[in-house]
């Protein structure tokens, strides 16, 4: 057997175009997670009506007890039925965001509730509101607790974009089929489309490591 | 001299289990009022009454005439120093001072640095300045811990075994601190076990058992005891 990426060569601003797809879908996601982890693990960790609390759980319970596969064909192919439709990308990002961000909420509220009670109790006798507490001194501590866990959850997102290729995105994966669909080269094209993968995932975990290390300069 | 604070019968309980029965006490000004007793007397759950960190299920706590309900109620007036220190590890030395005095305080930046600086120097850690708590001693550590408590300027200090997890060498370094407070003729409360320390500097000791007050007056008189468990916990601990 012999190996020949060569054929490959025209079709490298397709693949180029197909990356940047992904790397917009898996960043978008991402924020968006992160944002929806930090209201809802913040939410969680508070006092909150029983049925807010209920209500937010409900959410976080569905989003982790169910595949992403059937949330993703919900979202695009289920919600119309109620007048909502959606472009693929949209819907893509909309459910990989809400599916990651249940995960990510209980690693916030997890993150949260390791704080040392101590750190409460020094604050609230120096006279620290309840909010001041919360955002000069849980908050920033929290971070770094859940830091590492967020960013891995990061690269299983940029991952997971490849199931969004059944809403017939042209990311990374849909389009890798369709070379393989033309050039009938299997093998040259997923190791390239699963370098290309490598090559983003690898550079997230980089970067949060480089955070870890340099960014935050105390130790707990 | 109206008492500076005022403890009026109180009495807590976890579930069934009695931690204080029926307390009642006055601390005067200038008072250094040693709390001593074997574990689980309730020492440490009644200095916390006291700065509201605990509430108390019956009777009340004044200080300066305000009752006492909560942390917030007290916070800024009564200094509060633990045994695990609680500093912020997030924040340098230096900012584990001047960041509550810009928060609380509402101080400028460079104010409450200024502010924080001299009160480092106090504690002789202006060295230290920039390190972050984890790089410190567990001496440096509740010394600054000291000097946070300070920063709000206090009326009373209250101190929560303060050298209990520390080596003795550096439970050395926190007495001079707390010398140092003392000189200054500030109203102290320290639940301690180390019987030098409460010989050195409480002017009042108060005996803790089972939740009450077994006795209250000077460390002679504490010494010279003729009560049995008196005795039989002061061999225990100051042979």
């Amino acid at each position: 057997m012999s190996l020949d990426f060569s054929f490959l060569i025209p079709y490298i601003p397709q693949l180029a175009a197909a990356a940047r797809v992904t790397l917009f879908i898996g960043v978008s996601s991402f924020v968006l997670a992160l944002a929806v982890s930090v209201l809802v693990g913040v939410l969680r960790s508070g006092r909150l009506p029983w049925i807010a609390d209920f209500l937010l759980g409900v959410y976080v319970e569905i989003f982790r007890n169910t595949p992403l596969l059937i949330q993703l064909f919900f979202i695009y192919y289920g919600l119309p039925t109620f007048g909502i439709v959606l472009t693929p990308v949209t819907a893509a990002v909309i459910g990989l965001s809400l599916n990651s961000g249940a995960y990510m909420s209980e690693v916030v509220r997890a993150a949260i509730s390791s704080v040392n009670k101590g750190q409460y109790e020094a604050a609230f006798c120096l006279g620290y509101s309840r909010y001041q507490v919360f955002l000069h001194i849980v908050l920033p501590q929290a971070f770094r607790i859940a830091l590492p866990t967020l960013m891995n959850y990061f690269t299983t997102m940029i991952k997971e974009t490849s199931l969004v290729s059944v809403l017939s995105i042209a990311e990374l994966t849909r389009v890798g089929s369709q070379i393989y669909a033309r050039t009938l080269s299997p093998f040259e094209i997923y190791i390239t489309i699963g370098a290309v993968y490598f090559v983003m995932t690898y550079s997230v975990a980089l970067v949060s490591r480089w955070i870890e290390k340099k960014g935050i300069k105390w130790t707990p | 001299m109206d008492p500076l604070i005022r403890v009026d019968h109180i009495s807590k309980s976890y579930g069934s289990h009695v931690i204080l029965k029926d307390i009642s006490l006055e601390i005067r000004q200038r008072e250094i009022l040693a709390v001593i007793g074997p574990s689980g007397a309730g020492k440490s759950t009644f200095i916390r009454c006291i700065n509201g960190l605990e509430q108390v299920d019956s009777g009340s706590v004044s200080v300066h005439g305000q009752t006492v309900t909560s942390s917030a109620s007290v916070a800024g007036r009564v200094g509060m120093v633990f045994q695990q220190f609680n500093l912020f590890p997030h924040y340098t030395a230096i900012d584990n001072i001047a960041a509550p005095l810009q928060t609380i305080k509402k101080m400028s930046r460079s104010r409450a640095r200024e502010r924080a600086a001299e009160l480092l120097a106090s504690v002789k850690l202006s060295d230290k300045a920039l390190q972050y708590p984890a790089t410190l001693s567990g001496g440096q550590q509740q010394r600054l811990a000291i000097a946070r408590a300070l920063s709000m300027s206090p009326d009373i200090m209250l101190f929560d075994e303060p050298t209990s997890s520390l080596d003795p060498e550096l439970a050395h370094e926190v007495f001079d601190t707390i010398q140092t407070l003392a000189e200054r003729h500030m109203t102290l409360v320290l639940v301690t076990h180390q019987m030098n320390m409460v010989k050195h500097f409480a002017t009042r000791v108060l005996f803790l058992e089972n939740g009450g007050i077994f006795f209250d007056g000077t460390f002679e008189d504490l010494t010279g005891a003729a009560d049995p468990r008196i005795r039989q916990f002061l061999k225990k601990i100051y042979p």
